[in-house]
């Protein structure tokens, strides 16, 4: 195979590899950061309740 | 004051990732991967077969496809070790595994079909490999199709447990249909007693696998943490009566 035509399929291949973990990462990133802010919200609502019912 | 989740620290509540740790090891795959590479495009002979500068693809494909059946083994391994333990852990563990293999097997199927294009001149063919590969990818998107069909957990732990052992008997013909039936258009590159490669072809492969276990290793850190999260989300709402 000519080279020009192997490298068009080499780099599809890694560019191909290369944005999906980009994505995941940028997915899971914010997958996580969505959940931190929810389970802080939801702690917050309950340490001020626990709060008000020991007072 | 101590807070809600803090004061429900114990066996019950799900760990939190340390993202020191994750960080570590993302950097420690980054620059395996990174040397990897860079040996593979400037160290390593280019193959003298027809393929030519194309089987460099091989670098980072042949390492995700054997991430991809690692996975599975993991998820093989907390299925067992669930049945044998009901510790919500190996079901975060299973769940964790199964994802990503299947996210490494769509990637191996994608690389796949474009080293297929240049190697046979077609994206596909129905030949051992390929096939075994698709069918494991199709059994394992079964075990979420079974996991959203469940809804009370300790069930959907177990049935997924059974699912994972039960799917696993696909992942050792897949990894030896190339040695089984070596009629098949995949070559087999690693054979016992020999890498059948050049040493350079293999410091370069080795450092790849080296770095693609790595990744996987800091990505099941990620989704396990993301489980957790879930689950302790899932416990404060509960608690807080929604």
């Amino acid at each position: 195979m000519p080279l020009d035509e192997a490298v068009k399929y080499v780099a599809s291949a890694y560019a191909v590899i290369i944005v999906v973990f980009i994505a995941y990462l940028v997915v899971a990133g914010r997958r996580i950061g969505r959940l931190q802010r929810e389970v802080q919200v939801i702690d917050d609502e309950l340490t001020r309740r626990e709060g008000r019912a020991g007072a | 004051m101590e807070s809600a989740t803090s004061a429900v620290a114990g066996a019950s509540r799900p760990g939190i990732m340390r993202i020191g740790v994750t960080t570590a090891v993302f950097a420690a795959a980054g620059a395996l991967l990174a040397i990897g590479l860079l040996l593979a495009f400037w160290w390593a002979p280019t193959d003298a077969s027809a393929m030519g500068f194309s089987q460099k693809i091989f670098y980072y494909h042949a390492p995700i496809a054997e991430t991809a059946l690692l996975s599975f083994g993991i998820a093989f391994v907390a299925g067992i070790l669930y049945l044998r333990r009901q510790d919500a852990r190996y079901d975060r563990l299973g769940v964790a595994a199964v994802r990503l293999g299947l996210l490494f097997s769509g990637l191996v199927m994608a690389t796949g079909m474009i080293w297929g294009k240049a190697a046979w001149g077609v994206f596909w063919a129905w030949e051992p490999r390929l096939t075994t590969f698709l069918i494991a990818c199709l059994l394992y998107a079964g075990y979420f199709v079974l996991r959203g069909t469940v809804e009370e957990e300790s069930r959907r732990a177990t049935y997924s447990a059974l699912f994972a052992i039960i799917a696993f008997v696909d992942v050792p013909i897949t990894f030896f249909a190339t040695r089984l039936l070596p009629e098949g258009l995949h070559p087999v590159v690693i054979r016992p007693g020999s890498s059948g490669m050049d040493h350079r072809d293999f410091i370069a492969f080795m450092l790849s696998m080296a770095g693609m276990t790595l990744l996987l290793v800091g990505m099941l850190r990620i989704e396990i943490g993301i489980e957790a999260l879930r689950e302790e989300l899932q416990y404060l709402k509960n608690r807080l009566g929604r």
